[in-house]
């Protein structure tokens, strides 16, 4: 091992073409996770034809930059305008736009940049120490360990509806609702499509994510109306101090840990990780209270989580040659474009280039830090713009990045229903997060659930009782009863919501 | 009192709606295959529960409407919240019918006149003074995001039908 990192490390020394890629890709990357609609997939997915051109290592490191960085961009647009511009970064703009909104968008935007970089290079740590290993435990998840992780996260949506336990459920329950449109994925059978045939592929989830968040915000500024005075709230772009920023540390590493296990199970990715992330940080917190307010550890959780998916994604593309995720299952046109199959001979025929692979990435999320540090308090400037201007211009990037993912309008009036939706979700004091998570996790428990009793002879039990599905369901039970035990116990004014609507 | 009235209907159409949509899963087609884990399964779970939840939340809505018409203190909260800016309806409604506007027109009439008309139209919405920054910024950045879109990422931008299909062929 040590053998190989030796002649990676030469070859990227003796490459200066190598430093450019990333930098240029970290970038890249950056752009167009902050840009709604376009998320990392997309600017993947555009450079893979450009790979051609390089050879196998550079094109390997060209598209790994872009990952990481788009990762983080999604969070730029989700701080500043409530408007994740990537799947990944929904949770993030829960607690980082109400930030940004008390004027502190800066000390939001270094929050996210700091725990993504923290994240970014625990996973790829893990990537390169226990790429092997994590593998092997990632074949040990079956549908019954799926299905109890989707529990894991599910049982947070009861809690997170900021003491209301009741409207908790009913959001998560509308999330797991709304994710039931479209083609049975065992069956094929057409659900509540009423005939529609836009909808047989379900719900788009990032025109979906981009109404709630965005649209709503901008139908409900103004329906506001001017604020009091004309004058833009103060915009201070400070980043945390280190000792705000290690105030934050357990959830950090929590998620950390958290995003690289689930970024190395096949098929789930980033997104998954990032709400599981938030959703059991908010479990742990001492004050859960803060969660939605602008609390700190809701933004260090998903982006640290988001980002240590990236690593953990990349553990069984390159040692089992199965995609992490989607991105990383694009990843996989830009080796074959090279000749180079994906698997576990990967590691020992093509040593140098999965070892120079490691060391880009890391060297990609310390570029991630540097740029960003620059760009944040950039960024962070553009909130003193007046919102009259801002929010129209908000409006058009959503309809115009959603129109472009697919080319279809039909999008673009799922993002207009979902606006709607959002803004209803506001009005009733009804939790966006538990909506969102029922939303993203809501598939994967009902097939998981289903493989896992086919594969268990329809016995529920046999399914329970595997090790991994056991524990973490029992995990999630005893967590469960601790929460709803902790929200009971305070007393009934304390478990009133500030989310509560502002209308009558 | 007319929000806790809107909040009785809402979750009572909650209710109903989940209860009548557990029926339509009931309907579904079934697969002698997956007899036991069936296409019904799962929303049967999550409707169930979900008319449960409804019902439940419809209840302390209801008792708590009654309180408040038979004359309870009202919470601090709830009275604050009852204070709504002036013209909040007629600007969410503009707001929304502008919004719906500029999706239509974006189809029929193309995204660059679409565009900057509803960027002019959306500055104008709440008062704002510095008139050139009004003026100025639709162009400049629906020429922006043109260019970005089309010359900078090769995706393309809805182009309108007609006439207006020509313009903008012309145009980019």
């Amino acid at each position: 091992m040590l053998d190989s990192f030796a002649s990676a490390a030469g070859y990227m020394v003796g490459n200066p073409m190598s430093f450019l890629l990333i930098i240029f890709s970290v970038a890249w990357g950056i752009m167009f996770g902050a840009v709604p609609g376009l998320t990392g997939i997309v600017g993947v997915a555009l450079l893979i034809p450009f790979t051609f051109a390089f050879d196998p290592t550079e094109g390997m490191l060209l598209l790994g930059g872009v990952y990481v960085g788009s990762t983080f961009g999604g969070s730029i647009s989700a701080i500043l305008f409530n408007t994740p511009g990537s799947p990944e970064a929904a949770c993030t703009s829960l607690d980082g736009y109400p930030m940004a909104k008390r004027g502190e968008a800066g000390k939001a935007l270094g929050y996210a940049l700091a725990s993504s970089a923290v994240g970014g290079i625990f996973g790829t740590l893990v990537l390169m120490f226990a790429a092997p290993p994590l593998a092997r435990l990632a074949l040990q998840f079956g549908p019954a360990e799926y299905f109890a992780l989707a529990i894991l996260g599910i049982t947070a949506i009861a809690s997170i509806g900021g003491g209301s336990l009741i409207k908790g459920l009913i959001a998560g329950l509308l999330g797991l609702a709304v994710a039931l449109i479209g083609l049975d994925p065992l069956t094929g059978v057409a659900r509540f499509t009423f005939g529609n045939l836009m909808l047989l592929t379900g719900v788009s989830f990032i025109a979906a994510i981009i109404g709630i968040f965005a649209l709503a915000e901008v139908l409900q500024r103004f329906a506001d109306g001017p604020q009091e005075s004309e004058s833009m709230p103060q915009v201070s772009t400070k980043l945390p101090s280190m000792a705000e920023f290690l105030a934050t540390k357990a959830t950090l590493i929590r998620s950390s840990v958290i995003g690289t296990v689930i970024g190395a199970l096949p098929g789930v990715g980033a997104t998954t990780a990032a709400f599981i992330s938030y959703s059991e940080a908010f479990r742990w917190s001492k004050h859960p209270e803060l969660f939605g307010k602008g609390s700190p550890e809701g933004i260090v959780a998903p982006e640290s989580g988001n980002n240590a998916a990236v690593g953990g994604s990349m553990i069984p593309l390159l040692a089992l040659g199965i995609p992490g995720s989607a991105t990383t299952a694009v990843m996989i046109g830009g080796l074959t474009i090279h000749g180079i199959v994906p698997g576990p001979m990967l590691m020992q025929n093509n040593s140098d280039l999965v070892y120079s692979v490691f060391i880009g990435m890391l060297l990609a999320n310390v570029l991630m830090l540097i740029f960003g540090l620059r760009a944040a308090r950039l960024f962070a400037l553009v909130l003193k713009a007046p919102y009259q201007l801002v929010g129209p211009a908000i409006v058009v990037l959503c309809m115009t990045g959603v129109f472009a993912l697919n080319n279809n309008v039909s999008d673009v009036a799922i993002m207009l229903v979902f606006g709607a939706v959002g803004f209803f979700l506001k009005c009733y004091g009804l939790p966006v997060a538990s909506f969102i998570i029922g939303l993203v996790l809501g598939p994967i428990a009902e097939v998981s659930l289903r493989q896992g009793l086919i594969l268990a002879d329809y016995d529920m039990m046999t399914m329970v009782a595997r090790p991994i599905a056991g524990t973490l369901l029992a995990f999630a039970a005893l967590s469960l009863v601790y929460g709803l035990w902790g929200q009971l116990r305070r007393p009934p004014s304390n478990r009133q919501t500030t989310a509560e609507p502002k209308t009558t | 009192m007319i929000y806790k009235l809107s909040e009785v209907v809402v979750f009572a159409v909650m209710t109903i709606a989940s209860v009548a949509l557990w029926f339509t899963a009931e309907a579904l087609p079934v697969s002698k295959r997956y007899a036991q884990v069936d296409s019904d399964l799962w929303p049967k779970l999550v409707f169930g529960a979900l008319a449960l939840c409804c019902a439940v939340h419809l209840a302390q809505k209801v008792a708590s409407l009654r309180l408040a018409s038979s004359g309870g203190p009202t919470p601090e909260k709830t009275a604050l919240k009852s204070a709504m800016p002036e013209g909040y309806y007629l600007r969410l409604t503009m707001t929304a019918s502008l919004i719906i506007v500029y999706f239509f027109a974006l189809q029929y009439v193309g995204f660059l006149l679409a565009t900057l008309v509803f960027l002019w139209a959306g500055a104008w919405l709440m008062p704002y003074r510095n008139n050139v920054a009004k003026i100025a910024f639709a162009p400049i950045f629906t020429l922006f995001l043109a260019a970005f879109f089309n010359y900078g990422l090769s995706l393309s931008l809805p182009r309108g039908t007609g006439i207006f299909y020509d313009l903008s062929q012309a145009l980019f």
